[in-house]
């Protein structure tokens, strides 16, 4: 499963850092945090059970537009309410 | 006990960056200060440039005085469609004046700050990790603003993400640094001597940007990282801030 997230903060164009393999997208909770401002959006996915803290997280980050920023804040509140994640920079 | 003023409440993007005023109380002697972000979007529409900018300054000076703040901390995202400009050169302003000023409501971060400047006595750089590289331990930080006085010199920019109002652009003195965070609730603290490699200034970021050479920061940062922003401060003090709090 693969989640984009992105936020009006940012204007910039777009992308995924690099190719996701497909098995490992079926296989796990995938979470793009393309820009800075989508942590609250990150939250509404988890109210609206389309993630779980029951399995890992993996957050993707890109070198641009504040995703590892924002990913660092996602990640710390999974910590907080005894999730697992991690943050993934390259494939 | 020290007084840091919390103008607006914390950015709605911090979703783990949450304080305990009783635990920063009881341990620091901090009393934290609610003050209506309107205090600061009354200004209404200023002059969009450098001039502006330092009207945000002074009611941020006047803040200060009014309300006998030792540090403080902006909702400064609500300036952008309000005020028409940035809390960026108060901030550094304020930070050169010894009164540490974090951006976007962050308490966590401005209790780091305060702390860098018990422990040093110099002001910190409130930054965001934008790039990491795992195999070399380079790591690149970056934010809108840093205090006047870390920086050998600076330009002048538009803010990152609105691309209005006025941002600042620093170039630190390469050599020693201290990369620190303290949790909220004071329960964990992170602190590493690092070195300042280089400085760079591309677009798509924050604009101030610093290559930092890390150990143990990129490993803690992928995955039990204490939030987003984080301080850098001039010197190697990583055992003093891991003391500071027992």
């Amino acid at each position: 499963m693969l989640i984009t997230l992105s936020s009006s903060l940012h204007k910039e164009q777009l992308q995924l850092p690099f190719e996701l393999d497909d098995q490992f997208v079926q296989d796990n909770q995938v979470v793009a945090v393309l820009t800075g401002g989508s942590e609250a959006l990150f939250l509404q996915q988890v109210e609206q059970g389309h993630i779980t803290l029951d399995k890992p997280i993996y957050l993707i980050a890109s070198e641009q537009s504040n995703s590892l920023a924002a990913s660092c804040e996602i990640l710390s509140w999974i910590n907080l309410h005894h999730g697992h994640g991690q943050i993934r920079t390259h494939r | 006990m020290d007084r840091l003023g919390l103008i607006g409440k914390p950015s709605d993007w911090l979703i783990a960056s949450h304080y305990d005023a009783s635990t920063l109380r009881e341990r620091m002697h901090i009393e934290l200060v609610e003050i209506p972000i309107e205090e600061v979007t009354s200004l209404g529409e200023v002059e969009g440039g450098e001039q502006g900018a330092l009207v945000i300054y002074e009611r941020l000076r006047a803040i200060v005085d009014q309300y006998q703040l030792n540090g403080l901390t902006l909702r400064c995202f609500d300036l952008l469609t309000t005020v028409k400009n940035t809390g960026c050169i108060a901030l550094a302003k304020l930070n050169a004046e010894g009164i540490p000023a974090a951006c976007e409501g962050d308490v966590p971060t401005l209790i780091t700050m305060m702390m860098a400047k018990n422990i040093t006595g110099c002001p910190g750089f409130q930054c965001n990790p934008a790039r990491v590289n795992t195999e070399t331990g380079q790591m690149l930080w970056a934010h809108c603003t840093i205090p006047y006085n870390m920086v050998e010199s600076y330009t002048l920019d538009t803010h990152f993400e609105s691309g209005i109002g006025v941002a600042i652009h620093g170039e630190l003195p390469l050599g020693d640094y201290t990369l620190v965070k303290v949790s909220g609730d004071l329960s964990r603290i992170f602190a590493e001597d690092v070195q300042l490699t280089r400085n760079q200034y591309e677009p798509n970021l924050c604009r101030t940007q610093v290559w930092l050479q890390t150990k143990q920061v990129i490993p803690y940062l992928l995955s039990k990282p204490i939030a987003n922003h984080h301080v850098l401060v001039r010197g190697h003090h990583a055992q003093s801030f891991l003391k500071y709090l027992g």
